[in-house]
């Protein structure tokens, strides 16, 4: 545990004392590296724009929510937690959106009890889709097609079916 | 995306018409902007850093001894690609990257890996193959979660780790079955390369 919350100073502290066993300009290289991560950075902007001011339109008019407590009472039929059907909702597209719902399952609820245990399982194995989707298609000139939309929330729907199998399994 | 994006606009502009919440929606576009500058100034500024530090990796030759383990697997799902790809290699070290937890480092190894897939010249099977495994959040310990955990009182905040690497790859599985049946299976057993 210890170890994994040193992963980035640990791996920066290593990348460096190689560097200089090897006799590596790391100054030089550094800056090279830090360019070109800055470049590509300035031209993902224009694609955030767009995606980020979509995103919270989605969000703040209310819609994903509404959808989300449509479906409630049919998935608690089904034996899942009706606070985390929000939390799938959201997170695909919002990552700061799904930390939010995050904390107030778990911080209203237990955040041992069934749904909180659900919630902390489908917010740690599943990812912003759509933004990552948004940021790797806009690096290249590449169009996303139809496959990566499909795979992935394929991907994002089984997380969130499982999870409430996996939690009953684990605990 | 541009589709989904416009459709995406269409449904909240319309619920919102309904739900009353036109307030709103007009405040989430006046901030979105901002926002977005925002993020990207975060995104800029961890990406500058970690390139660099990659960059500094690469000339001592750690990168390839890292890639050395990933690559197999990799090699695996994506047997289009030769050994001494330069896709593949940054591939192996975006998902190293992500199985420690390392999210701002793995963005830029990302990127460079996209661009190296298309430079030479993947199949549209294996660059989405690569953006799912991007996508499905496989990682050996989910920090974000635990610390937000024991922050809310949890007695074992940590005893989330395995359910949760147990479910990203359940999850990951699901997408991959699904990946094989969008593309069919001759991409997957052709080795041939495209010509850039």
């Amino acid at each position: 545990m210890e170890l994994f919350t040193l992963a980035a100073p640990l791996a920066i502290t290593l990348i460096l004392v190689s560097a200089a066993v090897k006799r590596v300009d790391i100054l030089s290289a550094f800056a090279e590296g830090a360019k070109e991560g800055l470049i590509s950075a300035w031209e993902l902007l224009p694609m955030l724009l767009l995606v980020v001011t979509a995103v919270s339109m989605l969000y703040r008019s209310g819609a994903l929510q509404a959808f989300a407590e449509l479906l409630s009472p049919l998935m608690s039929r089904l034996g899942y937690p009706s606070e985390i059907i929000p939390l799938a909702m959201i997170r695909p597209v919002s990552g700061s959106g799904a930390l939010a719902v995050f904390e107030n399952i778990i911080g209203s609820e237990d955040a041992d009890s069934f749904a909180g245990r659900a919630a902390a399982v489908l917010m740690g194995s599943t990812e912003t889709t759509f933004y990552t989707i948004a940021v790797y298609y806009a690096a290249v000139k590449l169009k996303a097609d139809a496959g990566v939309f499909i795979s992935s929330l394929t991907a994002d729907a089984a997380g969130f079916i499982f999870s409430a199998v996996i939690v009953r399994l684990f605990y | 995306m541009g589709i989904i994006i416009t459709v995406i606009c269409v449904i909240s502009l319309l619920y919102s018409a309904a739900a009353g919440s036109a307030d709103e929606l007009s405040s989430a576009v006046a901030e979105s902007a901002l926002d977005a500058a925002e993020l990207s100034v975060t995104l800029a500024a961890s990406m500058a850093f970690w390139s660099g530090m990659m960059k500094v990796a690469e000339k001592s030759g750690a990168v390839d001894k890292v890639c050395r383990t990933v690559r197999p697997v990799l090699r695996f799902l994506m047997p289009e690609l030769g050994n001494d790809s330069k896709a593949l290699k940054a591939a192996s070290l975006n998902l190293t990257t992500n199985l420690l937890g390392i999210g701002n480092a793995a963005t830029p190894l990302g990127l460079r890996a996209m661009r190296e897939l298309e430079r030479e010249g993947a199949r549209r099977r294996t660059v989405s193959l690569f953006v799912l495994l991007n996508t499905s959040s496989v990682q050996l310990l989910p920090m974000t979660v635990i610390s937000l955990r024991a922050r809310a009182g949890s007695v074992s905040p940590a005893d989330c780790m395995l359910p949760v690497l147990v479910n990203s790859f359940a999850a990951l599985s699901c997408g991959m079955i699904m990946l094989f049946v969008f593309y069919g299976g001759k991409q997957w057993s052709s080795s041939h390369l495209q010509p850039p």
